[in-house]
């Protein structure tokens, strides 16, 4: 008996260590470049518990491109934008499930490029996957993504450090630190992307009968998501941000048809009257063809903010005080917004606007 | 399956797992279970070969039992008989079993030489005959080269009456087809292992305990030794087109000795431990080989199943050959008795270790490699004359540390040398990196960082020293008699916990496994 016991002890003081150096081997996605994914997944399950009535899900082009605190800001929504760089349409289903563990949304606005897009690399996946909380739904998210890719193994999901373990090399002292920090998405799943890139884009016309077809493999995983908020009573909009180059007619008709047969709303930013509607401007709002930057995405958070507040009867939560922590993150997310705005000013006049103001930002660049 | 893979770990948690729990007189049934599941696993098609073997093995070892039996019955019958009666009967059962016996070695024999050496062959005739022999399709059965000599000891043993053959045939597979030594040795006597399969196992917390201590150790000296040395003598040797030369080729060669005695070892103490935790003793393979002071001892403990085999099987039974022995007798006519029986050793050796060298392969860079050690033994025996004379001209004690030394970073040298010839692709290859590590000295490269650009970046570099350095360090204390795990077992708990978390934790993270790593199989494996 006293050698189970002690064998006991043995295995869990192992699991124990391997849980934490689990922790500090794998990567902190939690700076620009990499787009803060591990900081958006951490700040999720730090929200309060039930206290989301908006979820954003899909690819980077909700992260860039559509800022939760512009929604609080002016309707009061409390919204989460749980999307993440090249989120397959498997994992915006098993992403669901888990948020709704925590959450109750009452709608889901659902990004729709990657309904069109190649199974993405393993790096995206990890993105995706790493930081979600382990549970049963996480097994069948890996179990169903390893079943596709011969090149994936499920224990590397389960136990990231046998992925990671050659990180050894490479840490830092962040590394060490940055388990037991404070986990806190202030700008709720919001990335700050400040380039501008002139794009010659005024939108596309949709008029077109042939639908591109959505891969049987990518629509099976969307009729789930869809079952899955019919049997939760949540809401969806199937919404597509602009993007220059891939995003054509053919494909707006396909995420019609589609919204027809279920009868749900489907807003393409790309379309022409929709485009022109909510401001967009080509030469101001892209950071690059794929992704706008956070004047785009303040435009689409006003527009999309204004339907939202039209279409569904959400509460307005900003005199709540359940919410004291929401305008503390509004404020931090309003000086980071007006940081973001003079560091990417290159407009001379523009920026002799932002030195005559008085505020504490003090740092920015005339370009 | 991969011995250094989860699945592996799961098969052999699985056979365990069972193995204790059924009734102790099904055990080794359930081990034929297991060893057909994993050679299956292996590749189907080549069942059929290795069955054909032990079927084959089987049949004959009954008939030459049978044989001696039936001698033993008349000569106990016929008592009153007259002694060159006797003798003539024993010698016409001795013709008979040996007719039996060469048709059995010459089966198994010819399976080998057909699925390893066919190709071989048949490329070495078109070259010299200038025909046009289409070459074989043939998968080679996993671990052929194992079974077939452990195959052949049995036969050998069983004519010689050693002991009995195996009457059952279900039990003769169990042992031939035995998992852990099928593909990688060690090695083992027939009637050594098989009663050990057959006795009934009880569990053992000792054992269990022991076995999985030497399992963790295999596994370290595989994933974090031998795989990442890997990556700079692959990158040297193979994939670098000739770009590293001088002293970087010299440094790889010696990467690649630890390296092969990290990978075979490493496999043979995974083997050990989990048949341990079977309660199945194996036999050792490796006794701190690169810690001997010449060639011939370093192959008394380098892959000593194979070395004792040959010895066994081959060595003396060239020696006692009568073709052997009739040169011994005209070359003691001519010769000094020195000097007549450095001839015979020198034959004996030279048939020896061809063979050993091509048993590791079918190619001539293999019987070169055998031959190679084969000349420096030679060499070794007939200047040993002048070599004491030079001892004791120079008044060198040879017990002496600086000397035992010398002898031991030379003989590595020489090894690792041999290693060149072991790891190139072809003879042709070898030639071009001695070429290309001669006529290039670049021995700046040991100060100007030069030799991190090996595929192995400071960091790693410096982890992997460490490692070796406790390698090196736990192969003294073994040749110096220490019982590690038994001490270990004795230390206190937590000391005891470090060391095996310490391990554990070793593997996981220095491992060679995952992204960026190739898996990559044991060397000997290939063989």
């Amino acid at each position: 008996m006293r050698k189970i016991i002690s064998m006991g002890i043995f295995i869990l003081l192992g699991g124990i260590l391997f849980a934490y150096g689990q922790k500090i081997l794998i990567p902190k996605w939690n700076d620009a470049e990499t787009w803060y994914s591990s900081d958006i997944v951490e700040g999720f399950y730090a929200e309060k518990r039930d206290s989301l009535d908006l979820l954003f899900m899909g690819s980077s082009q909700f992260m860039s491109g559509l800022s939760p605190m512009e929604l609080y800001k002016r309707h009061g929504i409390a919204s989460y934008s749980l999307a993440l760089d090249s989120q397959d349409t498997v994992l915006s289903y098993y992403w669901l499930r888990e948020a709704c563990k925590y959450q109750s949304p009452k709608v889901l606005a659902f990004e729709c490029q990657m309904l069109f897009q190649d199974t993405p690399s393993v790096f995206y996946h990890r993105k995706n996957l790493d930081y979600m909380k382990f549970s049963f739904d996480k097994f069948k998210a890996i179990k169903e993504l390893c079943s596709h890719s011969p090149n994936e193994n499920m224990s590397d999901y389960l136990f990231p450090a046998l992925y990671y373990h050659t990180r050894y090399q490479e840490l830092t002292k962040e590394d060490f630190t940055e388990p037991f920090k404070k986990k806190e998405c202030p700008y709720k799943g919001f990335v700050f992307l400040n380039g501008q890139v002139k794009m010659q884009y005024q939108g596309i016309v949709c008029d077109s009968e042939d639908a591109e077809e959505i891969s049987a493999y990518k629509l099976k995983w969307l009729q789930k998501i869809l079952a899955y908020c019919k049997k939760k009573k949540i809401d969806i909009v199937l919404v597509k941000t602009p993007r220059v180059g891939d995003w054509t007619a053919k494909r707006h008709a396909a995420v019609e048809k589609l919204a027809e047969e279920h009868d749900i709303p489907f807003l393409d930013f790309n379309e022409k009257l929709l485009y022109r509607e909510a401001g967009f401007q080509d030469y101001v709002d892209f950071a690059e063809a794929y992704h706008m930057n956070m004047f785009g995405a303040l435009k689409l958070s006003i527009c999309l903010g204004k339907y939202f507040d039209m279409a569904f009867t959400l509460p307005d939560r900003r005199k709540d005080p359940e919410y004291a922590a929401w305008d503390k993150d509004l404020r931090r997310y309003e000086r980071e917004y007006q940081h973001y705005e003079r560091t990417a000013c290159k407009d001379f006049y523009r920026c002799l606007d932002f030195l005559t103001k008085k505020d504490d930002l003090n740092q920015y660049r005339a370009g | 399956m991969s011995l250094a893979s989860f699945s592996f770990l799961a098969f052999c948690i699985v056979t365990l797992i069972v193995f204790y729990l059924i009734p102790q007189r099904f055990q080794w049934i359930w081990l034929l279970f297991m060893n057909i599941i994993f050679y299956v696993n292996a590749g189907a098609g080549t069942v059929v070969f290795i069955l054909a073997t032990s079927i084959i093995s089987w049949l004959g070892c009954m008939g030459l039992s049978k044989l001696r039996s039936r001698e033993m019955v008349w000569l106990k019958n016929n008592k009153q008989l007259p002694r060159e009666e006797k003798q003539r009967e024993k010698s016409e059962s001795e013709k008979r079993r040996k007719r039996v016996l060469a048709c059995v070695l010459v089966f198994i024999l010819g399976q080998l030489i057909c699925l390893k050496y066919g190709n071989f062959l048949l490329q070495n005739i078109n070259g010299i005959f200038h025909t046009d022999f289409l070459l074989l399709g043939i998968l080679m059965p996993l671990g052929i080269s194992f079974y077939t000599i452990f195959c052949i000891g049995y036969c050998i043993d069983v004519y010689r009456g050693q002991y009995e053959a195996q009457t059952n045939l279900l039990k003769h597979i169990t042992v031939i087809t035995f998992f852990p030594c099928i593909t990688q040795g060690p090695i083992e006597r027939y009637d050594h292992l098989s009663v050990q399969i057959f006795a009934e196992h009880k569990i053992s917390w000792n054992e269990i305990r022991f076995g999985t201590w030497l399992m963790l150790w295999g596994f370290f000296k595989k994933l974090v030794i031998a795989d990442s040395l890997a990556v700079a003598t692959n990158l040297v040797f193979y994939d670098s087109q000739g770009k590293y030369r001088g002293f970087y080729i010299f440094l790889a060669a010696i990467l690649y000795a630890v390296q092969l005695y990290a990978d075979f070892s490493g496999y043979t103490d995974i083997v050990r431990g989990f048949s341990q935790c079977l309660g199945i003793s194996l036999a050792e393979n490796f006794d701190s080989p690169y810690l001997s002071g010449n060639v011939a001892e370093f192959w008394r403990r380098w892959h000593m199943s194979l070395g004792t085999w040959f010895k066994d099987y081959v060595f003396y039974s060239v020696l006692r050959s009568k073709w052997c022995q009739s040169f011994d007798k005209w070359s003691r006519k001519r010769f000094s008795r020195r000097i007549s029986s450095n001839l015979t050793t020198t034959a004996g050796l030279l048939i020896n270790w061809t063979l050993i060298g091509l048993w590791h392969g079918s190619s001539w860079k293999f019987a070169a490699y055998g031959l190679y050690y084969g000349l420096i033994m030679i060499v070794s025996i007939w200047l040993k004359p002048v070599y004491e004379k030079l001892l004791c001209i120079f008044h060198i004690q040879e017990e002496s540390f600086l000397w035992r030394l010398f002898e031991g970073i030379r003989t590595f040298l020489i090894v690792s040398f041999g290693y060149i010839l072991f790891c190139a692709n072809e003879f042709m290859h070898f030639l071009s990196l001695v070429k290309n590590m001669v006529c290039y000295p670049n021995p700046w490269i040991f100060v100007n960082g030069g030799i991190f650009s090996m595929g192995i970046n400071r960091r790693s570099a410096l982890a992997l020293a460490f490692f070796v350095l406790i390698l090196l360090f736990v192969d003294i204390l073994h040749s110096k008699g220490h019982r590690l795990r038994a001490e270990i077992a004795q230390s206190n708990l937590i000391f005891r916990w470090l060391l095996l978390y310490g391990v554990i934790f070793a593997i996981l993270i220095f491992g060679a496994y995952g992204p960026g790593y190739s898996a990559s199989d044991f060397i000997y494996q290939n063989f």
